[in-house]
């Protein structure tokens, strides 16, 4: 068995009561490259939050061969990075050096050895010259350049995308699909931006009211008109 | 929005700017400190006190007219002793200005020391953070042993502060928008503290998040940090050469130059 | 143009004074990071670094005064922290802002952050949240009103206690050219009116916090009656105070002109020209409105009624007694002013929680 995630009737629920998902489960093989589509509230981001063991949840979670429980989850929180849909929540530190050396620091990284990871990862993400610059000097598509940055330094196995080109303009969507492009790791992703579905994703996963309404490959998916419609997509 | 112009010159490169934050940081306390040491009468003494952040600002390639702006501050204490002291103190003094002798009251001089001292500290401060950025200084604190608590506290709010900023910036632009101005007071006031309410629980919101943000990144509540300052012999020079400057405005040059004063 | 820099500055101490200073607020600072880290659960490190910011932005939303138009007043933060945080997390947010401002900003001197930590963040939230626990008492559910007049009474006297502050560290350093009474009267009484000001919107904040999110301000409410406040009981409250802490500056303010009334007059009668000539015709109308609307100009009885020009025998006071009053009754009568404010609003919350605790009582035997 090769998948580097494997959810099993996930449930999740918030202490106000509502119930996000009700029911999920799904598999993500090794550089599988996943898309999460469904209309909002539909539980993409809970999901997401769930992988990371943020959120209360019941059900079987399984990252790289590790079972998720109170006491692996730092270990499974190293293999996978997670984006949030806000930049500016995840961008806390005073320049983007210390921002993207955040992650490898706290996996017990030397300095030195952090500062050349948080370097590498900048580089990659075509932010190099910019490492002593504060966050709130980066303009909206630097910055999640930048927050994707600062998940490539931690060396993780999947990424969990929440809304990566949200509110950004042609040119810096392009530039950001051309860096996931390159990249080896398995990816889930969650987003409302078909075109990047299209270009990026072999497989889709429809959510709708926290189950799952449809999973398979990306055409036969985004060729069903009717499917679309009936969740909102369309 | 127009805070770039806080950090504008501190991501510059000079032999200022490579100078180790803790050195800098030291200094300017010191020079404070012999400074306000002065008493209220003394003012042609504190003349050779200029020449310190001034050179550091040239060295750092700060324009003078963007030094002298930011030294525009105007502290109500400050005003207060420069305008009340020639009013309260009339007792006389003889002063020199080189070959011209004359007398003044106490109290001239001491509006004269006060401002003066005032204008100063400005200086040294901006000679600082203008050849400092935030980030280092906060690194020059940590490696200083203070608190953790308070220097994580200190970058996030520097972090943030802009951001937040922002934000009330467009609520309450929203808000006086809406005619807020011509309301009766109660909703005027029940406006604002909604604002403000609503600012704080979306600060209070913003918070978990970027706690979750942090825990995601493997954070366990013990922070870590790169390591970026590093103490050469220019440091040591430097700190050396400000000792001896700090030491000869204080004590040598007062001797030397106005006996008696 | 020219900022304005509110803090204390540094030539108001002298070394040693800062020094002590800079090392008590240390103390009581690593202290109160000590009880606020346990407090609030380790899940929020990065809570009061954000908190700090909420503050800076929190200060530019403005209010302006009823009946003074252009002026407009805002919060000062300290004690609105202390309410909703607890007060060993205010200390360690104002402390933030303090060294931000400082260096950031060249709002206060370096030397004098110690005395600026204690007098705008260890004595406002000390101060303040005791006030406020102290005039909510016990109940686990306040009654909105209550509250909201314990979080004006916490501002009021935790503002123009810290104010109170600065001319004693002043006077203790030696360098101050006024008489510490009047310096003393001044920072007390333009701080009593700030606080007040700063108190309005704290209720203000409160009364949206209990609507929208009440666990935020400690209360559980019952789940039957939402708690709504008639804009009579606002009013009547603010009346209230405003009646009480007017008359009792007016009690005890010095009979004598104040440092600057003084030197005018002297100025004058020493046969110089007015300090300020301003010839401009808005400042001249502004002097006139306010003769004419002032309700208690010198905080005195009016000689006109209000809406009249007063008479030309009006104006500052000639001293009616020896001058300068240095001795310490002056200093006696600031603190003793204030105290008797809290213990003057600390009387009817109490009366009023004795009224209510029987009210309960008689509640719960009916049910």
């Amino acid at each position: 068995m090769d998948s580097i995630l494997d959810v099993r009737d996930l449930h999740v629920r918030y202490h106000d009561g509502t119930k996000a998902l009700r029911g999920v489960t799904l598999a993500v093989a090794r550089g599988e490259r996943v898309a999460l589509i469904g209309p909002n509230g539909s539980g993409k981001t809970s999901l997401l939050l769930a992988i990371m063991r943020a959120v209360p949840l019941a059900g079987e979670i399984t990252v790289d061969g590790v079972e998720l429980t109170r006491a692996t989850q730092q270990q499974a929180r190293g293999r996978c990075g997670m984006t949030f849909q806000s930049p500016d929540d995840q961008l806390f530190m005073p320049t983007l050096l210390e921002d993207v050396a955040f992650g490898p620091l706290n996996q017990r990284m030397p300095a030195d050895q952090a500062a050349a990871a948080a370097t590498s990862a900048i580089v990659a993400v075509g932010l190099s010259g910019l490492e002593a610059r504060p966050a709130h000097h980066l303009s909206g598509g630097q910055k999640r350049q930048a927050a994707l940055a600062t998940i490539l330094a931690m060396n993780v196995k999947l990424l969990l995308l929440d809304e990566p080109a949200e509110s950004l303009d042609f040119r810096s969507r392009r530039r950001l699909m051309d860096i996931l492009a390159a990249r080896a790791e398995a990816m889930l992703l969650a987003t409302h931006d078909m075109d990047m579905v299209q270009r990026l994703c072999g497989r889709v996963i429809v959510l709708d009211e926290g189950l799952i309404a449809a999973d398979g490959p990306t055409a036969a998916i985004l060729a069903d008109k009717a499917l679309l419609a009936a969740h909102g997509l369309a | 929005m127009h805070h770039h112009h806080i950090d504008r010159f501190a991501h510059l490169d000079s032999p200022v700017h490579r100078l180790d934050a803790r050195g800098k940081l030291l200094a300017v306390v010191a020079y404070t400190a012999v400074a306000v040491s002065f008493d209220r009468y003394t003012v042609s003494a504190l003349a050779p006190l200029a020449v310190g952040p001034l050179v550091m600002l040239w060295a750092a390639g700060v324009p003078v007219w963007f030094a002298l702006r930011r030294a525009a501050v105007l502290s109500p204490f400050i005003a207060m002793l420069a305008l009340l002291a020639p009013l309260y103190d009339r007792g006389v003094h003889a002063a020199a200005f080189g070959a011209w002798a004359f007398h003044i009251s106490g109290g001239w001089l001491t509006a004269a020391d006060v401002t003066i001292k005032f204008t100063l500290g400005i200086l040294a401060l901006t000679a600082l953070i203008c050849s400092t950025p935030f980030s280092l200084m906060l690194e020059a604190l940590r490696r200083l042993r203070a608190p953790r608590l308070l220097v994580m506290q200190l970058s996030f709010l520097y972090r943030y502060v802009f951001v937040l900023m922002d934000e009330a910036m467009r609520i309450r632009r929203g808000r006086d928008f809406r005619g807020a101005a011509a309301a009766p007071v109660s909703r005027r006031l029940a406006a604002t503290g909604g604002v403000i309410g609503s600012l704080f629980l979306r600060t209070l919101d913003r918070s978990e998040r970027i706690h979750t943000a942090m825990c995601a990144r493997g954070y366990e509540g013990e922070p870590h940090s790169l390591r970026r300052l590093r103490f050469r012999s220019a440091d040591a020079a430097f700190l050396a050469v400000s000792a001896c400057y700090l030491a000869a405005c204080r004590w040598l040059l007062p001797a030397l130059l106005w006996r008696g004063r | 143009m020219v900022t304005l820099a509110m803090h204390m500055a540094n030539e108001l101490l002298t070394p040693a004074v800062a020094a002590v200073t800079l090392v008590a607020a240390a103390v009581i600072v690593a202290v109160a990071s000590m009880r606020a880290a346990k407090m609030l659960s380790s899940q929020n490190a990065p809570l009061m670094g954000v908190m700090g910011a909420f503050v800076f932005a929190a200060q530019m939303i403005n209010f302006t005064l009823p009946g003074m138009p252009g002026t407009s007043g805002h919060l000062g933060g300290g004690v609105l922290l202390a309410i909703l945080l607890g007060p060993a997390a205010g200390i360690v947010t104002i402390t933030g802002i303090l060294i931000v401002q400082c260096l950031l900003f060249q709002d206060g001197g370096l030397l004098a952050l110690g005395c600026n930590i204690v007098n705008m963040g260890v004595v406002p939230c000390l101060l303040g949240w005791g006030l406020y626990r102290l005039l909510l008492g016990r109940a686990a559910a306040p009654r909105a009103w209550r509250q909201y007049l314990a979080a004006w009474a916490a501002c009021t006297v935790g503002v123009a206690g810290g104010a109170a502050l600065v001319p004693v560290e002043a006077g203790v350093s030696g360098v101050l050219r006024v008489p510490l009474a009047d310096f003393l009267q001044v920072m007390v009484g333009v701080h009593l009116l700030i606080g007040l000001v700063e108190g309005a919107i704290t209720f203000a904040v409160l009364a949206y916090l209990r609507r929208v999110r009440p666990n935020a301000v400690g209360v559980v409410l019952p789940v039957a009656s939402p708690d709504k406040v008639g804009a009579k009981a606002v009013l009547g409250s603010l009346v209230a105070t405003a009646l009480l802490l007017s008359g009792i500056v007016s009690w005890f303010a010095s009979t004598h002109p104040d440092g600057l009334e003084w030197a005018y007059q002297e100025h004058l009668a020493g046969g110089g020209r007015t300090v300020v000539d301003n010839p401009s015709p808005a400042v001249a109308a502004v002097d006139e409105w306010q003769a004419k609307w002032s309700p208690m100009s010198d905080y005195t009885k009016r000689s006109a009624p209000l809406g009249q020009q007063p008479g030309a025998t009006e104006g500052p006071q000639p001293d009616k007694g020896a001058w300068p009053n240095v001795d310490g009754w002056g200093s006696l009568a600031g603190v003793v002013g204030t105290l008797i404010t809290a213990a003057v609003l600390y009387i009817p919350a109490r009366l009023i929680r004795r009224r209510h605790a029987a009210a309960a009582a008689t509640t719960a035997v009916k049910t």
